[in-house]
């Protein structure tokens, strides 16, 4: 299928939703709100940012209170958005926040309400590098991510389009493409079984919190938290109460940061995650060790966000392998 | 679906100081038909707040066979939700969520059914709750209970007033004070100088007993080593934790701890879980 049918769809979806999608603006590659579609990047490159801001906002209001009287808003009206041109690692990721967030009424009306299109252009150049789980070719990871429309682009510019839900189906149908493969979803575990070097990690990061390689890397983190606010597994969140005018009070969520001093800090000042080197293992911990025993799935998706974005230069895989060879 | 955020009203019925620091709170949801319903099992915790002020984890210390008719929790002001809520007065509305986690073992089922109950600090409150539940079950009748509070100052030390009823329903009562300042005793129990541990001296102490403990994050590894020290089996031992929770359902991470959620594993856990995971204390 041709650039121009896909550019079909893509004015198709901009009619019912508000689309979302990376674009290249000078070196930088942002997922934004487009207005033309014209400006979608096509090249399944990983963004800078992530697209979880579309189903988990940095802040969003839960319900209200006006006086005493309870305001909660209608979930069904919630005006989907569309998650455009999302690649196949930040799917893996929303294929982990549909798990963590299963019983979630906010989220789930969210993913309800929106569209989710996915897009490759094959294995990335620097496959090796980004190389964390296994990450096989296209056709055998589509049934375990979650889309509704995915569009793979091979090398001479042709698209190949699938579909993964009847929202989907109904989507291309509706945008006059009738050409399209039906991928059933089937979890996101392979059918060989859960990920090997998951399974390989999991006791090894559990186990290593008096590893001196925490030591290490404790000295030159700056517990900054940009590695949280750029990874596309990180979903911490606050509750908090936000006064308005006119005796208005919001419950809201926000999102956490298990970096920030105030993380685990109870009444009277107590903080269980308090050093450097506590709040590293921490967060290693969740996405090897925790997100693997409660999902079985990683809680790393290998996007390596965390490390461009680290003033200092953490290097996520280095840090793992260190973690293995310490266990050697 | 279930809104896992959405508060229900309660209406405080009922203050009572318990403390200098410290008052006792009496709940009731303004619809008396969830009321009605309400049912949680000793030891759970709610999600208990202040419209604009947000929430804060509080474990239910009235007896859970009244639940039908009121729910009481214990405010200790050490934050500024707390502050809040101790100059809260009658009347006013609070919010609340749960009950939340996994309670204490029911007192029927313990393979050791003496039971002693130690409690420092603020961890009197969570106790509390047992306690009355010993009281109004009439547990103690067939078994021995044994309750130990320790705190840092007399001043400190709640639930004086309920101790006399306490000791009146055969509850053997051992109070320790680490400042103590002149010779005192509370319901006839005379108070000892010093930390918790040394209430746990081997005369005193039934050791075929199942103990319950809560308190300060420092008192749990010298107690539990000393009750292991006294012959005590880690199976017969358990203890709820504290930590800062936002969502009460295990999803945002706040009180993590490894491989488990405090809110929803917990807050109960037995000595034996320390096996798999020794950083719950």
């Amino acid at each position: 299928m041709l650039k121009n049918e896909i550019d079909k769809l893509a004015i198709y979806i901009a009619k019912q939703y508000d689309i979302y999608a990376p674009v290249l603006s000078k070196d930088e590659l942002i997922v934004k709100g487009v207005n033309n579609i014209d400006n979608i990047d096509y090249s399944s490159r990983i963004p800078d940012n992530t697209f979880k801001q579309l189903f988990l906002p940095d802040q969003e209001e839960l319900f209200s209170w006006k006086k005493d009287k309870l305001i909660k808003p209608d979930l069904s009206k919630v005006k989907g958005k569309a998650a455009y041109g999302m690649n196949v690692l930040d799917l893996k990721a929303l294929g982990l926040f549909d798990l963590v967030f299963t019983n979630d009424p906010y989220y789930l009306a969210k993913r309800e309400n929106g569209l989710v299109v996915g897009i490759s252009s094959g294995a990335p150049a620097d496959y090796e590098e980004y190389k964390i789980f296994s990450m096989d070719k296209v056709e055998n990871v589509l049934e375990h991510i979650p889309f509704d429309i995915f569009l793979e682009k091979n090398k001479e510019g042709e698209f190949k389009v699938y579909s993964g839900s009847a929202k989907g189906r109904k989507v291309l149908r509706g945008a006059g493409i009738d050409v399209f493969e039906n991928i059933q979803f089937a979890g996101l575990i392979q059918e060989e079984g859960p990920d090997q070097r998951m399974l390989k990690l999991m006791p090894i990061v559990k186990g290593s919190e008096d590893n001196p390689v925490w030591d290490e890397i404790a000295k030159i983190c700056t517990a900054c938290g940009k590695c949280s606010t750029a990874c596309p597994t990180c979903f911490c969140f606050d509750l908090l109460d936000e006064a308005g005018a006119d005796n208005t009070v919001s419950k809201k969520r926000v999102w956490g940061n298990c970096f920030y001093p105030e993380f685990s800090q109870v009444a009277g000042g107590k903080k269980f995650v308090d050093t450097v080197k506590q709040k590293l293992f921490f967060w290693y911990e969740h996405k090897f060790s925790r997100t693997p025993a409660e999902y079985k799935v990683p809680g790393c998706v290998s996007c390596m966000r965390c490390f461009k974005v680290c003033p200092v230069g953490i290097n996520i895989i280095e840090v793992l392998n260190k973690l293995e060879k310490k266990n050697d | 679906m279930i809104d896992p955020y959405l508060p229900q009203r309660v209406k405080i019925v009922k203050i009572k100081a318990v403390a200098d620091d410290a008052a006792l709170f009496t709940l009731q949801f303004e619809d008396s038909k969830v009321q009605k319903k309400y049912a949680f099992i000793q030891g759970q915790f709610a999600m208990v707040g202040i419209i604009g002020a947000g929430e804060c984890a509080l474990d239910i210390c009235s007896p859970s066979d009244k639940s039908s008719k009121y729910m009481q929790v214990t405010v200790k002001q050490v934050g500024f939700l707390t502050k809040k809520l101790v100059d809260s007065k009658v009347g006013d509305i609070l919010t609340f969520r749960g009950p939340f986690g996994n309670g204490w073992p029911n007192l029927n089922k313990l393979a050791k059914p003496n039971i002693i109950l130690i409690a420092g600090g603020s961890g009197v409150a969570p106790i509390r709750g047992e306690i009355e539940h010993i009281i109004s079950s009439k547990y103690f009748k067939e078994n021995t209970v044994q309750v130990l509070c320790g705190s840092n100052e007399i001043e400190y030390l709640m639930y004086q007033d309920e101790m006399a009823n306490w000791v009146n329903n055969d509850i053997r009562l051992g109070i320790s004070v680490d400042r103590l300042k002149r010779a005192t005793a509370v319901a006839n129990a005379k108070v000892v100088k010093g930390v918790i541990t040394q209430l746990l001296n081997g005369d005193n102490i039934d050791k075929d007993s199942t103990v319950f403990m809560v308190g300060p994050p420092a008192m749990y590894k010298p107690v539990i080593k000393k009750l292991q020290e006294l012959g005590f089996a880690d199976e017969d031992i358990y203890f709820s934790l504290e930590r800062r929770m936002y969502c009460g359902i295990g999803v945002c991470q706040h009180c993590a701890v490894n491989d488990v959620y405090i809110c929803k594993d917990g807050p109960v856990f037995n000595v034996n879980d320390l096996i798999n995971n020794p950083d719950l204390i």
